[in-house]
């Protein structure tokens, strides 16, 4: 066995030559670059729009992946948005019609997830008539929505407005003599025509050319209707949505800076402290030494966790004050000990001795001498802490005790599990921020290894 | 009076120490804000207006006469508890009600039972998370034991590196983490186990029913407790273990022909035990506070989902009884492994 390399260039060196160390800087590498890359892509203002539900009200709620229609091109679809119109007017004495017109092709094999209609409507006093017909590719013609818009924006949800739910009930009854009590319009609306067309798991898909009429009768000049339909699928984006609509890729990349600036910082102040204070604590004396196992003993009773979360509780701390109390509860820790240990082997050596005979003084011995001695270790304590800390933070974040303002994984995977994913199986909410936090403390792990591996004779390959 | 006992009646005087101190320091951090006289205040008022309103002669009392009744009963009632004192003295008087497991009154949990004292909610729910850790704990530690020193003994094979690698991984991992992709895949989609729950509703009447009934939830959550903490202790166990066997009185002991099951047994493990129990020490310390989200996230009615309760209700009272209890455990852990460490190490027999 040859000697531990000492000196931080050659454990460097050495940690890139073995294929753990390399998976290992690689998958950190990976994780910085989306870290740095996050603001250009998803701008911080889109992230601080994640609690804002409003603002996500354009996607499909709780879809998974877009690239699964290509996988399973039987169970998923994407989202058809119908905004170009054509329009043609005929003026009737003081009453105007506009006839808007749009159509789009289905070929889904599954049925939409949902349907939103969304009205914009200007006018002057009364309000415009506006009826909303369905043509389908054999034939039929639904009218899916009647009635008056108010000024703004008006936003139907088919599936679940009454109104439009009573239209599909009375062609439904027209058609087949029964009256359901439930209805699914985006099931009936896209069915072939039989008696089973509400049923989503007996009905077929009708696929095919879809028209969309709408008419608007208006009463003054000033009206004017603009429409669109939203047909949505149940797949949409890289890691689809969640059940607030919200595009998961967002607070998945936005967690990657958040995790890596928590979990580091945390880990590096952590660290350098624990390992300065055991250090210290055996250099400088067997008073001294019992003063930090005291402390290091209190440290250990004291319920960390618990406490963080009745801070967290009481205070409603941002992540940056959670940073602070996680130093504070972290002074004295396991580096305390290995700092310890090391010290008790150099202060053997003779170079110590040297410096200490030619009238150096205990602190200098302590810092230009012994610490130096111990970066490689403390580089493979940083690399093995940091994922406790980013898993301390998503820890918190799972309970909902986060910082509020910001998306991170364990805030996503807490959504996932208080909306029941876990149960009825929307993997994708939970699969991907899980995959990235395994992916961070792969990397950490990977790397805390083979640096262990080069600097630890025990662990090294000859 | 022996060495060791000596020795034990130091470390637990210092630990006990450790103790009121871990456990005024949680005090102090709960009152910073002011928020648990508050509290407390608001508790007295609470009982007084329920108490004065079973009363028939209240009732007939003019608006002022019985805000002034109140006034009265409360003010006394502040100055019994010294909630009027200087916050040192206050603290004080926490400090010795949290330390006797005076635990006060939740703001809106209950037990079972119906009791609304944070000590009985407590209490009623200690066994639970007892039964799901210790199991756990000794499961992992009696696997990790025996795979630590497989691996010491063929330290640096194939599989003692990627032992290495899984217990480093794991060690880093949250249980509860490992519990909702093991939720996913055994309950959602194979369908092995319940998702959570410590029986089924409503339970089976007859007691091997509900043993077995209790066995069945019981897997899943101790199948991911185990799978996330026993790296750990094949990993401490095989540096350990590696570290004596490379002391000169095990070679001797090898040169002169011994089996090396009883090289491994007498010679090593004798020795290599101290610091594994020390090593212990972290694990279950860890235990218990990893306890509280494992708990939650399988819905196991212990303490760490009664923890998850009170942050939602935000019933301070129960979280700092929860604090105070779960520093408690760790305190009695500690010195349980202590001791062990005592008897185990000949060297504080001799010394003390």
């Amino acid at each position: 066995m040859s000697a531990p390399p000492t000196g931080l260039k050659q454990v460097f060196r050495e940690v890139l030559r073995s294929k753990t160390g390399i998976i290992g800087v690689v998958l950190l590498l990976f994780i910085t670059s989306l870290a740095l890359l996050t603001p250009f892509i998803a701008p911080f203002d889109i992230a601080k729009k994640w609690n804002d539900i409003q603002w996500w009200s354009d996607n499909p709620v709780l879809a998974a992946p877009s690239w699964m229609t290509i996988i399973m091109p039987d169970k998923y679809s994407t989202t058809i948005i119908l905004d170009e119109f054509s329009s043609t007017t005929t003026q009737q004495g003081d009453i105007r019609i506009t006839t808007h017109t749009s159509s789009f092709r289905y070929s889904f094999r599954n049925f939409p997830s949902e349907i939103k209609l969304v009205l914009d409507a200007d006018y002057e006093v009364q309000k415009p008539q506006i009826r909303i017909t369905l043509s389908r590719p054999d034939g039929e013609n639904i009218v899916i929505f009647q009635g008056l818009p108010n000024k703004g924006e008006n936003i139907v949800n088919l599936s679940l407005d009454p109104q439009s739910q009573d239209l599909i009930v009375s062609y439904l009854f027209s058609n087949f003599g029964v009256a359901p009590s439930a209805v699914y319009p985006e099931v009936v609306l896209f069915a072939v025509k039989d008696a089973n067309m509400n049923d989503r798991m007996k009905a077929s898909v009708l696929r095919g050319i879809y028209r969309l009429t709408i008419d608007v009768i208006a009463f003054d000049d000033r009206t004017e209707v603009r429409p669109r339909l939203y047909v949505y699928g149940n797949a949409f984006g890289l890691f689809g949505t969640d059940a607030f609509r919200r595009d998961l890729i967002v607070g998945i990349m936005w967690g990657a800076p958040i995790a890596l600036a928590f979990g580091t910082i945390a880990a590096v102040v952590t660290v350098l402290l624990q390992v300065i204070i055991g250090a210290a604590g055996t250099w400088f004396g067997t008073r001294s030494d019992e003063l930090v196992q005291r402390v290091a003993d209190f440290f250990l009773i004291i319920p960390v966790l618990p406490i963080l979360i009745l801070v967290n509780i009481i205070y409603g701390i941002n992540i940056w004050a959670l940073l602070g109390w996680v130093i504070l509860f972290s002074l004295v820790g396991v580096s305390s000990k290995v700092a310890r240990s090391m010290v008790l082997q150099i202060r053997e050596e003779q170079y110590i001795e040297a410096a200490i005979s030619y009238g150096a003084s205990k602190k200098r011995v302590l810092f230009l001498y012994m610490l130096p001695r111990m970066l490689p270790y403390m580089f493979a304590l940083i690399a093995l802490s940091a994922p406790i800390y980013i898993f301390l933070e998503a820890t918190l974040s799972f309970l909902d005790l986060g910082d509020p303002n910001i998306p991170s994984w364990g805030k996503i995977l807490g959504d996932a599990y208080e909306e029941g994913a876990l149960y009825l199986g929307y993997w994708w909410w939970v699969i991907f921020p899980a995959l990235m936090i395994i992916l961070v403390s792969l990397g950490f792990t990977l790397f805390a290894y083979s640096f262990d591996k080069v600097v630890n004779p025990r662990l090294r390959e000859e | 009076m022996s060495n060791l006992t000596r020795y034990m009646i130091k470390r637990i005087a210092i630990l006990s120490l450790t103790l009121v101190l871990a456990i005024y320091a949680t005090v102090v951090i709960a009152n910073m804000g002011g928020y648990v006289d508050k509290l407390l205040k608001d508790q007295i008022k609470f009982e007084i207006v329920q108490k004065l309103n079973r009363d028939p002669m209240f009732a007939v009392l003019s608006n002022e006469e019985k805000e002034r009744l109140i006034a009265v009963q409360f003010n006394a009632r502040i100055k019994a508890a010294g909630l009027d004192q200087p916050f040192p003295i206050r603290s004080m008087i926490q400090l010795t009600n949290a330390l006797t497991l005076n635990l006060g009154r939740a703001s809106f949990l209950k037990s079972a039972s119906g009791s609304s004292m944070v000590s009985e909610i407590i209490l009623e729910r200690l066994p639970r998370t007892i039964l799901l850790f210790t199991t756990g704990t000794v499961l992992a530690s009696l696997l990790g034991l025996y795979l630590g020193l497989q691996q010491a003994k063929k330290a640096l094979s194939k599989f003692d590196r990627s032992m290495i690698l899984f217990s480093i991984f794991t060690y880093v991992q949250p249980a509860w983490f490992f519990g909702i992709l093991f939720i996913l895949l055994f309950s959602f989609y194979l369908r092995i186990f319940p998702p959570g729950g410590m029986v089924s509703a409503p339970p089976p009447a007859d007691p091997l029913g509900y043993a077995l009934d209790l066995l069945y939830h019981l897997a899943l959550p101790l199948i991911t407790w185990v799978f996330a903490t026993f790296g750990y202790w094949s990993y401490t166990t095989r540096n350990i273990v590696l570290q004596t066997m490379s002391e000169d009185f095990v070679t001797a002991a090898k040169a002169r022909g011994l089996p090396s099951n009883r090289v491994l047994f007498r010679y090593v493990l004798r020795p290599a035990s101290p610091p594994i129990v020390t090593g212990m020490v972290f694990a279950l310390v860890f235990s218990w506070t990893g306890a509280i989200i494992t708990e939650a996230v399988f819905n196991w009615p212990g303490l760490g989902l009664l923890f998850l309760l009170a942050i939602e209700v935000l019933d301070a009272p129960v979280l700092i009884g929860l604090t105070v209890v779960l520093a408690y455990l760790i305190f009695l852990t500690v010195i349980l492994l202590d001791i062990i460490y005592a008897i185990l190490d000949p060297r504080i027999k001799i010394s003390g």
